[in-house]
């Protein structure tokens, strides 16, 4: 199972994402959509999950819910997105969110901290 | 609208634009175009749209950027020689991104002075939509700015308002100019 889930509709986001973690000796797997993420989560081990907001089918904030209401509370997730609103960010803090991430995505500014969450 | 408004609302699109291309922009060379593209007759254009809607307005936000070679051409800049898998149905995937993240700092700017704001996810617009078709009587402002490089068009964006009341935006150099941190993990 790998150390993190990377949940993003955008490929291009999952690849860069993804490249730069495995490149940082930390494994990954990727799901399109908040449907495809939680779906993957329930079946799943993941230490960690980076999840977008603004996604088709699911957004990530009611991914974030369910996990949640299927009473995986421990399981960290961050937010990875545009949105920088406060009111968003409150909404990510009530649904458990346990950090947040304004795109683009700065690897080497994050690492850190993703590190710190697994264990690595 | 008002010209202090068309105004305003370019700026805030200029500043949207510049924040959200960073790389591109360094990477790539790209300048602020000199001249006017039409983007209609400019061929080859593959336009992406995300709406920002709020209780007093909506608004068409779109990113337009070359296809074909030149913008593989600017997709290798971006990405660097270690890209695998340099496809033209990479480029959707590539511009839906820097779009979004576009938006996203349009929204960003907006939410200053509106902060009931929702953002779509993005439409890929087909290459026959003329951006005629998008005007209509509740149109209140528009604006474009792109970018070129090398004489060439190279990035475009564009805000179209919609509103059935009168509208004030502002532009606040100080507030909108901070720093917002991106990249970094803030913990909760």
């Amino acid at each position: 199972m790998a150390d993190i889930l990377v949940v993003d509709d955008s490929a291009t986001v999952r690849n860069e994402v993804s490249s730069f973690l495995s490149a940082n000796g930390i494994s990954v797997e990727t799901a399109s959509d908040g449907l495809d993420g939680l779906d993957k989560i329930q079946k799943g081990s993941y230490k960690l999950v980076i999840c977008d907001v603004n996604m088709p089918r699911m957004d990530g904030l009611t991914m974030c819910e369910k996990v949640r209401a299927a009473g995986k509370s421990s399981l960290p997730i961050i937010m990875l997105t545009t949105e920088s609103d406060p009111s968003m960010k409150e909404r990510g803090k009530a649904a458990g969110v346990k950090g947040w991430i304004i795109k683009p995505f700065n690897g080497a500014a994050a690492l850190g901290g993703i590190k710190s969450i697994i264990g690595k | 609208m008002s010209s202090y408004n068309q105004e305003n609302l370019k700026k805030i699109l200029v500043l949207s634009m510049a924040n959200s291309f960073t790389r591109l922009i360094e990477k790539g060379g790209l300048t602020i175009a000199d001249k006017v593209f039409d983007i209609d007759t400019a061929g080859d254009i593959g336009h992406i749209m995300f709406t920002i809607s709020g209780l007093e307005f909506r608004a068409l936000i779109m990113l337009h950027y070359p296809a074909g070679k030149s913008a593989l051409h600017f997709l290798n800049l971006y990405e660097g020689d270690d890209r695998t898998t340099k496809q033209e149905n990479n480029l959707e995937s590539f511009y839906t991104e820097i779009g979004n993240q576009f938006c996203g700092e349009i929204k960003r700017n907006l939410y200053k002075q509106f902060d009931h704001l929702g953002m779509s996810t993005p439409s890929l617009l087909s290459p026959t939509t003329s951006l005629i078709d998008i005007e209509n009587p509740l149109l209140v402002a528009k604006c474009f700015q792109s970018y070129e490089a090398d004489h060439q068009f190279a990035l475009g964006g564009s805000i179209y308002v919609f509103s059935n009341q009168s509208l004030e935006f502002t532009f606040d150099h100080a507030s909108t100019t901070e720093v917002i941190s991106t990249g970094e993990l803030e913990f909760f």
